[in-house]
């Protein structure tokens, strides 16, 4: 029965044209319009005007106005004092994500997979979810007050017998602040995909490494975690995708001069001389290679995974 | 809906405020600047003031604003972000090319307002000036001094200012409370920095934080007492970069001292709700506006005095203070305007700007509506009981209420028209006292040199880099992560970042600006 329906769907498809099909299924491509206009007006139209990185640009004067500099503004970059710590920076927080947030959400949605209470598996979701809510602009005020030199984080530590110190105002702690924050953030959030997978395992599974005798940890290990496997790989390769960059938000709200040394990141490097400044071509300049970097990045990432793993985005 | 209600219970009380006939309305007929009958709209921008924005939206909700109209005719719509976004805001209009017709606070532009005119946001205001602007025009040709400062050195004129009749005394002071002083037994303030440093150790035996430095690591009162100014300065006519200087060295050595004593909080990066860890008396001292913390204070019941310039011995001579140099303010809010190149009207908007001018505008700016917020007896101007306490606003936002404090006008000196001051004589004399200082003067002060366009590029393009890397560096010297044997190799960094073609570039932008004599 399997053969002849394969055989008649391929050439089945293969017969029916693009324009064919979007008759067909006029509804649902009318629904797709607004997507496709948004990546059109917001990501492919803007890329016209990343032009202004080769210029130096005046707004007054325009794009048609403004003088053509070629690679100046990039090399004024990459050789600039800046250019290879902002660099480090970006690359170090999101490594420590991916080693420390990235994972976390994938053993905490474990372990609420492992709840028996339905009730308290709930509040606990709940609760983790909450924070991801929160402005990033109130949590970095809490987090302000937290790292004091007198605040709960310092009250705790030095219950500890460690020395009282203002957390936010020594480079050595911010990354550490930062992707700690990250994970009581969005820990939660985080596990929502994972969740979803792990309730769709077959439970004969379950059953049948148990009555092989596979304790609890086993059956994680031998079940669950394979099950993911797929998703986590997705997800990862989605996550080295975004590996140059830091959203600038939190990170200006956290730094101070007194950090630029770990906290300074590409994004806030951009948003103080592009915007501060309204040097809006270097700004323009940095931001324009990142996305080159990260493009690169992303494409090895997929392959490197296709090899290995079998998995990929395309 | 809160805010209409407000609205309309601000426009009753002042109704009810308003006995009949006792608001002086002076006669409109002479000010408009355009015909009876006639209005005219200008766009302006203009933050809001943040001590105002939580009980207006709008500036036309002002009696200040109200009355300007009325007595120029012209309607303003305002586009007002609050001051934190006002930089940000101001520069998406920029790009987004749809400008306000006037643009107040430009010292938001961050490469100055001569180079705005250079790169074609505002206008060159010099060609309007002695037609629309013959009030401002005379006040600016009065005085070389005026005159150097208010100008831009090729002839070009890019802002109006706000201009005193007489200098400002200074406003801010390290402030001490007279309770943590008896607590501590100490009976005189602190005139040295030995002094500084011994009552800073009476007050750490006592539990308290002694010194709330400011978050960048910059004091210029102390960095002042080793002979220097931060960023750029002169002397004798040479420009220099303060933060270079042996004598800068010798400031971060000090406060890197006090820091490790513990005199100096170990959150001043991150501070916050600083005035009220003053009041409680969790901190000793910190930078304040010395007549704000006095009558504040005496509003909670405690005591704040006054401390002079702290200096390395009694008899040092002093030349850092900026406070006198100048007549022509250039850093207050509001106090600086310009004139957008897409304004459709240019003649009208100098000629509204120069309203503040003349002599209604004067009085509108400086002192209110004679009636609703002020009265003049036996010829001398007095505020009314509303310019302190009006509607739960408090007296800092009063002052942008029925007045324009800090307006590009023809102003008057704070001691002479600011409600804060004159609402006590000892909020007078706090201001005033040290005032006198026979050992200060403003020798180091650079003045507000304009940068044509190279020096502009040259000063951005090295600077941008130099400033993040020193004030970094700064507060690492002070908290000690960088050690200050590292000096040396700090200054050659910093020289070798292009230092010196940002001193060239201010150096000839200085000479021309000496050089600048009164137009004719």
């Amino acid at each position: 029965m399997a053969e002849p329906a394969r055989t008649l769907r391929a050439p089945h498809r293969q017969a029916r044209p693009l324009l064919r099909r979007m008759q067909r299924y006029k509804y649902i491509y009318l629904m797709l319009i607004p997507v496709v206009l948004y990546y059109v007006i917001f990501h492919y139209a803007g890329m016209y005007y990343a032009v202004i990185a080769f210029q130096d640009y005046k707004p007054m004067r325009g794009i048609a106005g403004s003088r053509f500099v070629g690679l100046d503004n990039f090399v004024e970059f990459l050789g600039g004092v800046y250019a290879w710590r902002v660099i480090r920076n970006t690359l170090l927080i999101n490594l420590y994500q991916i080693a420390f947030a990235f994972t976390a959400s994938i053993v905490f949605a474990l372990m609420i997979h492992q709840m028996a209470d339905n009730r308290y598996k709930n509040v606990i979701q709940t609760v983790t979810y909450m924070p991801h809510f929160i402005s990033i602009v109130v949590v970095c005020g809490l987090l302000a007050e937290f790292c004091e030199s007198d605040g709960l984080i310092n009250d705790v530590l030095a219950m500890l017998g460690l020395e009282r110190t203002s957390l936010l105002a020594n480079p050595r702690y911010f990354r550490t602040v930062f992707v700690a924050s990250d994970i009581w953030q969005n820990v939660g959030w985080g596990t929502i995909i994972y969740l979803a997978t792990l309730t769709g395992v077959d439970p004969s599974l379950h059953e049948a490494a148990a009555i092989d005798g596979a304790g609890r940890l086993q059956r994680i290990w031998h079940v669950n975690l394979p099950a993911l496997m797929p998703v986590i790989v997705v997800q990862l390769i989605m996550r080295v995708g975004r590996m140059m960059l830091v959203g600038f938000d939190k990170v200006i709200l956290l730094y101070s001069p007194a950090t630029y040394e770990t906290a300074d990141v590409i994004s806030s490097y951009v948003y103080r001389r592009g915007l501060s400044e309204m040097d809006y071509s270097y700004g323009a300049a940095v931001g324009l290679f990142n996305s080159v970097v990260n493009l690169v990045i992303l494409v090895s990432a997929n392959a490197f995974s296709r090899r290995v793993t079998g998995n990929s985005l395309w | 809906m809160k805010r209409i209600c407000l609205f309309l219970l601000v426009l009753t009380l002042l109704v009810a405020c308003m006995p009949a006939g006792a608001l002086a309305e002076t006669d409109a007929s002479s000010t408009r600047l355009v015909p009876e009958g006639e209005t005219a709209t200008l766009t302006v921008f203009c933050p809001m003031d943040a001590n105002l924005q939580d009980y207006i939206s709008d500036w036309n909700e002002t009696p200040y604003n109200q009355e300007l109209e009325r007595l120029t005719g012209v309607h303003v719509e305002f586009i007002s972000p609050t001051t934190s976004a006002a930089a940000e805001t101001l520069n998406m209009l920029l790009v987004s090319g749809d400008i306000p017709d006037i643009i107040i606070n430009a010292q938001l532009y961050a490469d100055g307002t001569y180079q705005g005119v250079l790169d074609g946001y505002f206008i060159d205001l010099a060609p309007y000036l002695p037609d629309y602007a013959p009030e401002y025009w005379e006040v600016i040709t009065s005085d070389e001094s005026i005159w150097r400062e208010a100008t831009d050195s090729d002839g070009t004129i890019s802002a109006f200012y706000r201009i005193f009749h007489t200098p400002n005394p200074a406003w801010m002071r390290l402030v001490l409370k007279q309770e943590v002083l008896d607590q501590v037994g100490v009976t005189e303030v602190p005139a040295t920095i030995d002094d500084w440093d011994a009552l800073f150790e009476k007050m750490l035996a006592a539990g308290i934080t002694p010194y709330m430095l400011a978050a960048d690591g910059y004091e210029e009162k102390f960095i002042g007492a080793f002979g220097l100014r931060e960023d750029f300065y002169q002397e004798d006519g040479q420009v220099k970069y303060g933060q270079v200087q042996d004598g800068f060295r010798e400031y971060l050595t000090l406060m890197h001292d006090w820091y490790a004593k513990g005199y100096i909080s170990k959150d001043f990066i991150s501070q916050s709700n600083v005035d009220t860890m003053f009041a409680l008396g969790e901190i000793g001292t910190y930078d304040k506006p010395i007549v704000a913390a006095y009558n504040f204070g005496e509003a909670e019941g405690y005591t704040v005095l006054s401390t002079p310039y702290p200096r390395q011995t009694e008899d040092q001579f002093l030349h850092w203070d900026g406070y006198q140099a100048s007549l022509v303010s250039k850093d207050l809010n509001y106090g600086m305007v310009v004139v957008s190149s897409t304004c459709e009207q240019p003649e009208l908007a100098v000629q509204w700007l120069n309203f503040l001018y003349t002599e209604p505008g004067i009085e509108l700016a400086n002192w209110g509506i004679e009636g609703l917020n002020y009265e003049i007896v036996d010829g001398v101007h007095q505020y009314l009981p509303v310019m302190w306490d009006y509607n739960g606003i408090s007296q800092e936002g009063l002052n942008y209420y029925f007045k324009m404090h800090n307006a590009a006008s023809h102003a008057y000196s704070d001691t002479v028209c600011h409600a804060n001051l004159l609402k006590s004589p000892e909020a007078t004399a706090i201001r005033m006292l040290y005032d006198d200082d026979p050992l200060l003067d403003s020798a180091l002060y650079l003045p507000n040199i304009s940068l044509n366009a190279d020096e502009t590029e040259t000063k951005t393009r090295v600077m941008s880099d130099i400033d993040t890397y020193v004030d970094e560096m700064v507060l690492k010297f002070i908290v000690g992560t960088e050690p200050l044997d590292n000096w040396d190799t700090f200054v050659s960094t910093v020289e070798g970042m292009g230092l010196q073609e940002a001193l060239d570039a201010m150096q000839s932008a200085y000479d021309r600006y000496m050089a600048n004599t009164i137009a004719e």
